[in-house]
């Protein structure tokens, strides 16, 4: 298979003994009992598990957003929990993508606006990016609607607007939690078949949580999370 | 349906902040309506408490049909009243101590039976030249019994002797170190005065129910005498009232303020409960027990805040009830009543408020198809906001059409066409908000990105426009108070300058004709003074019609020169002319005395003052200003002191030398009198500070209408902020960091109080002109202007204020987690 070549290379994602612990008072919860896993770059991972098993806090750890309670995360060679508040932002900005259930895009901005939002928080100027917007209106098939608002858009055209916005940086590593949890079949399928895409045209690094079997098989590797441990 | 009703009693506990802010609004408002009310009757009861006290609890007051002050009593009839007692009443000053002024009370021995000595003194040493003192100025001038008092009255020093001491009751209650009684045997001033088994002062106590009966009764048995009220509890009311309902009119702002605050609130209950409000319905509910429900909590609201209201209401008004015993220093201070209707009032207006606040909110929150409720699908929302904006330009167009083009009418609904003009802005600015920012956001965004996108926040968040909301009517209220103030100080200043005087002496202690003439005759005979420029006028209070009136006693031929304030020519002619013959008994009227009274030109009109009436014909008809807002007549000086025997008065004039110092010197001539000497400035600062009363009061209630509002707008923020944490987290996730965030947050902050400020600022002046229409309607007609130099530390403070008001929020949101925001419910 092709990942046999990229497993020679360096990791893209490296995780290392990672634990993760909720204190709610006095109940002690241990969602994820010490992982240890390597992402290649260009790989595209599914991760699969009951409901509460600790996928998204899993994900969330990897897209820096929560600190772990021990181990480490590596994401190209650099640990994510020992970077200072703004640099962890930066590498969220510019190195990873995220992509939630509900599409979560900014009412009132169009859907260009709402792709080019990290360019705008970045304050990197807008034209350098007009290139980039446009390949990827093309490739969510959202050129016609360009100048709409979100309220005027489906489910699924949003959440194809949130994926393009997580990759207009270019990211290394797009993470995305359910993201066809809010769709129908029909929708889910072309947002999967965006999300093939993208890895094969710009060889960006995928990790996706999904509850549906057959979209989990679209990856090069299913990861089975339960009670906080892969099983195989 | 009792479940929903404990998960509404749960929730309206879980969420402590907003129960406190409800509450809070609430409460506030319903404490300041209480107070509001209770005022009145505050000041009325601790004006007029030592006024029953001192008049021994009569209410009446007789005299002699014939007009002479000191008539015999002997001939009256006691029908309509049961006893009477029968004095000689006369001011003096005392001569050996500071200048105190004293009245002096000729009495009988009988009289004094109600008293009690704190000695037992015998008839026998009430004789002579005995007086008797109570123990508060016995003990605050050292006095003993034997000790003289030196008097000065009717023209003359006499020497009285203390010959007994009594407690502080009747006559005595308002003894002060500046002013007391003294009571002094009948024979004595009788003898001194050469006014044997006459008297000038006889009351009586009423004998029917009510005083109207008593004196019908009276003076239809008496056709010699006439039975007057003592004392007059109307104008005690009118004074207060003028200056409560200036209260009212600020209370107007707090409680725009705070129902906006419960209906935002309110909006934000139904909305967080639509899921649980749908399950309801899913179960069999019906839409009408849902909204009684939601309105029994606006109910349970208002009870609580109400009860909590009228608790602090009391308290308001137990501190102003301290603060306006005017004997507090004597360590008397009237008993603290209420009445307990204000208790029911106050109780009923919180519930009603709470429940009104509530009811567009609690209405709209079942409108929806049920189905759509349960499932929570929004329908296509009606385009609001243009119906708002129509409605709100005409009502903003409606009044400021009657208020420019027909003035009077819009004095006469001047409350109610300011209301509409300030709900019209209100109406109309969020669409205003709307379209600017629609209009410039694409074109800012490339350059200030994070401004505009919180700017663009501002746009999509009902809550930050709630903000607005607030903080405009906050601002309207300081303008309102501002604007009033200043234009106050303004009136005042430009009335003194109006006067050509140096030196202006009142408060002088005798009504005797010798005393005046031979004070004149020793100003006239001064050098230091412009002979020509001498000058009395005559201030009473009265009766005419029943209503309290004032008459200003002139000198036709010098006041109009002494003053522009008003204006007098009249055609070629001067409208004071016609009462230069002071035989002819002629009186020019205020404006507003014509019109309320009824009377125009050439109307006969019975004037009541100092107890003697007098028919005066109406020759002229003068706008006053705010000379002064009551009833007013000019008549001749001369009409007053010969038909009604008033004999005290000011006295204005002109110096050659530096005022300050003669002041000085005049006034140690004048304190014999009792008499208060001033410069014009010193005049002016006074009656500005006295004015200065009323804005404090209502500074103090714009102040109430700030807090109120920056505990809204914070809560907004924070329901806002609450609202949108997923859109934050997202925007976490896209990269952003807390300076970012902190950015938004205060941006947003600055751009709903600036633009609010924009918008008081362009309405400021329609609505100073408004003001003004209402000071008319509150009969204080004057001109106010919108400045905005005045305006501006105001506009500043309030910016800080709300900028300030973000920091917590930002201290909040420091520990956004990006997980708990994502989870879906
Ligand atoms: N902030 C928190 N505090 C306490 N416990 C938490 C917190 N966040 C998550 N948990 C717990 O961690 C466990 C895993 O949660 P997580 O959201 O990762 O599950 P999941 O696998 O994504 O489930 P699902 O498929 O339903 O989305 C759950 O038992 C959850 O209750
Ligand atoms: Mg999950």
């Amino acid at each position: 298979m092709k990942n046999d070549m990229k497993k020679a290379s360096d990791p893209c994602i490296k995780v290392e003994g990672l634990k993760k612990t909720f204190v709610n008072g006095t109940v002690t919860v241990e969602v994820l009992k010490g992982l240890d896993f390597t992402i290649a770059p260009g790989e595209f991972v599914s991760i699969m598990g009951p409901s509460g098993s600790g996928k998204s806090t899993l994900l969330y750890l990897l897209g820096a957003l929560d600190t772990p309670t021990a181990g480490t995360v590596q994401m190209n060679g650099r640990n994510l929990h020992s970077m200072r508040g703004r640099e962890k932002s930066r590498l969220r900005r510019t190195e990873l993508g995220f992509v939630f259930q509900f599409y979560n895009l900014v009412p009132n901005l169009t859907v260009e606006e709402n792709i080019l939002l990290p360019i705008i928080l970045d304050g990197k100027p807008l034209k350098m990016y007009k290139e980039r917007l446009d390949e990827l209106l093309r490739i969510i098939d959202m050129e016609d609607h360009r100048k709409h608002t979100p309220r005027k858009l489906s489910g699924g055209q949003q959440q194809r607007v949130a994926v393009a916005r997580a990759l207009i940086f270019d990211p290394g590593v797009l993470l995305l939690d359910e993201p066809t949890g809010n769709l129908d079949s029909k929708n889910s399928e072309s947002l999967m078949r965006l999300v093939a895409d993208i890895n094969k045209t710009f060889g960006t690094t995928i990790v996706q949580v999904t509850h549906s079997d057959t979209f989990s098989t679209w990856g090069d590797r299913i990861l089975h999370l339960e009670d906080g441990m892969f099983s195989d | 349906m009792r479940i929903f009703c404990k998960y509404i009693m749960r929730t309206m506990l879980e969420k402590k902040a907003r129960l406190v802010l409800l509450l809070f609004a609430i409460t506030l408002s319903t404490a300041l309506f209480f107070a509001s009310l209770g005022l009145t009757d505050l000041i009325v009861e601790s004006v007029s408490r030592p006024i029953v006290e001192k008049t021994e609890e009569h209410h009446i007051r007789i005299v002699s049909e014939t007009g002479d002050s000191f008539f015999s009593a002997d001939d009256i009839v006691t029908a309509g009243i049961k006893s009477h007692t029968s004095s000689i009443v006369l001011p003096g000053v005392i001569q050996n101590l500071d200048h105190e002024i004293v009245t002096l009370h000729g009495r009988t021995w009988d009289s004094l039976s109600p008293y009690t000595f704190v000695d037992a003194p015998s008839e026998d040493s009430f004789s002579g030249s005995s007086a008797v003192i109570s123990v508060r100025v016995a003990e605050l001038f050292s006095l003993e019994r034997g000790d003289a008092l030196e008097v000065l009255f009717a023209g003359e020093t006499h020497t009285l002797h203390v010959s007994g001491i009594v407690g502080n009751q009747g006559v005595f209650y308002g003894d002060t170190n500046r002013s007391f009684d003294v009571i002094v045997p009948y024979g004595y001033l009788a003898e001194t005065l050469e006014v044997e088994g006459l008297y000038n002062h006889v009351t009586a106590v009423m004998g029917e129910d009510s005083l109207d009966a008593s004196l019908v009764l009276f003076n239809e048995m008496n056709p010699d005498f006439r039975g007057i009220p003592l004392y007059n509890e109307d104008f005690v009311a009118s004074m207060v009232n003028q200056q409560v309902n200036a209260l009212y009119f600020m209370l107007v702002f707090i409680i725009l303020v705070s129902g906006v605050i419960i209906h935002g609130a309110f909006k934000l209950i139904v909305t967080e409960r639509r899921r649980v409000i749908g399950t309801f319905l899913s179960q069999g509910a019906t839409k009408g027990t849902i909204r009684g429900i939601l309105l029994a909590e606006g109910f349970v609201y208002g009870l609580v805040g109400g009860a909590f209201g009228i608790l602090l209401g009391i308290g308001m008004l137990y501190v102003l009830h301290d603060y306006s015993s005017p004997l507090r220093a004597y360590g008397v201070v009237e008993p603290f009543r209420f009445a307990g209707a204000l208790v029911v009032y106050a109780g009923l207006f919180a519930i009603g408020f709470a429940m009104v606040s509530a009811l567009s909110p609690v209405i709209r929150s079942v409108r929806r198809e049920v189905k759509n409720i349960i499932l929570d699908i929004r329908e296509p929302q009606r385009k609001k906001g243009a119906l708002l904006f129509v409605l709100g330009t005409l009502l903003l167009c409606g009044s400021a059409l009657l208020s420019y083009v027909s003035p009077p009418t819009a004095i006469d609904y001047a409350p109610f066409v300011m209301l509409s003009a300030i709900i019209g802005v209100l109406m109309v600015y969020p669409r205003v908000l709307d379209f600017l920012i629609s209009l410039f956001f694409r074109r800012i965004l490339p350059v200030f990105r994070l401004t505009a996108l919180s700017i663009q926040n501002v746009r999509t968040s009902a809550a930050l426009r709630g903000n607005i909301t607030v903080i405009v009517i906050a601002a309207i209220s300081v303008v309102t108070v501002v604007s009033l103030s200043s234009s106050m100080v303004r009136i005042v200043t430009d009335a003194f300058d109006s006067m050509r005087f140096d030196i202006y002496v009142h408060n002088i202690q005798t009504n005797d004709p010798g005393s005046r003439r031979t004070i004149m005759d020793t100003l006239r005979e001064d050098e230091r003074i412009v002979g020509e420029s001498l000058m009395e006028t005559t201030s009473v209070e009265g009766n005419v019609a029943g209503e309290f009136a004032i008459a200003e006693g002139i000198e036709p031929g010098r006041f109009d020169d002494f003053t522009d304030y008003i204006d007098f020519t009249h055609g070629d002619g001067n409208l004071l002319d016609a009462l230069e013959n002071a035989e002819e008994r002629n009186t020019v009227i205020a404006t507003t005395t014509a019109a309320r009274l009824g009377l125009d030109v050439g109307s006969a009109v019975d004037l009541d003052f100092n107890g003697i009436v007098q028919t005066y014909t109406v020759t002229g008809i003068v706008d006053v200003r705010l000379w002064n807002t009551r009833d007013m007549f000019f008549v001749n000086l001369a009409n007053l002191r010969e038909d009604h025997h008033i004999d005290h008065g000011r006295i204005y004039f002109d110096t050659h030398e530096n005022p300050e110092t003669l002041v000085d010197e005049l006034q140690d001539y004048f304190r014999n009198f009792g008499g208060i000497v001033q410069t014009r400035d010193e005049a002016r600062d006074i009656n500005i500070e006295n004015n200065r009363q009323l804005s404090r009061m209502l500074s103090a209630f714009s102040l109430f209408a700030i807090v109120i509002g920056s505990f809204g707008a914070l809560n907004n923020m924070f329901i806002s902020c609450l609202q949108r944490k997923r859109d934050f987290a997202v925007l976490e996730s896209l990269g952003t960091h807390q300076g970012q965030r902190n950015r938004i947050l205060l941006t947003e902050s600055l751009f709903c109080v600036v633009f609010a400020l924009v918008v008081v600022v362009l309405y400021g002046n329609f609505h100073a002109r408004l003001i003004g229409q209402v000071a008319s309607f509150l009969l204080l007609p004057m001109d106010i202007t919108f400045s905005l130099v005045e305006i501006f530390p105001f506009l500043l403070a309030s910016i800080a204020i709300y900028t300030l008001a973000t920091l917590p929020l930002l201290v909040k949101t420091r520990n956004l987690n990006v997980i708990e925001e994502m989870k879906i419910e």
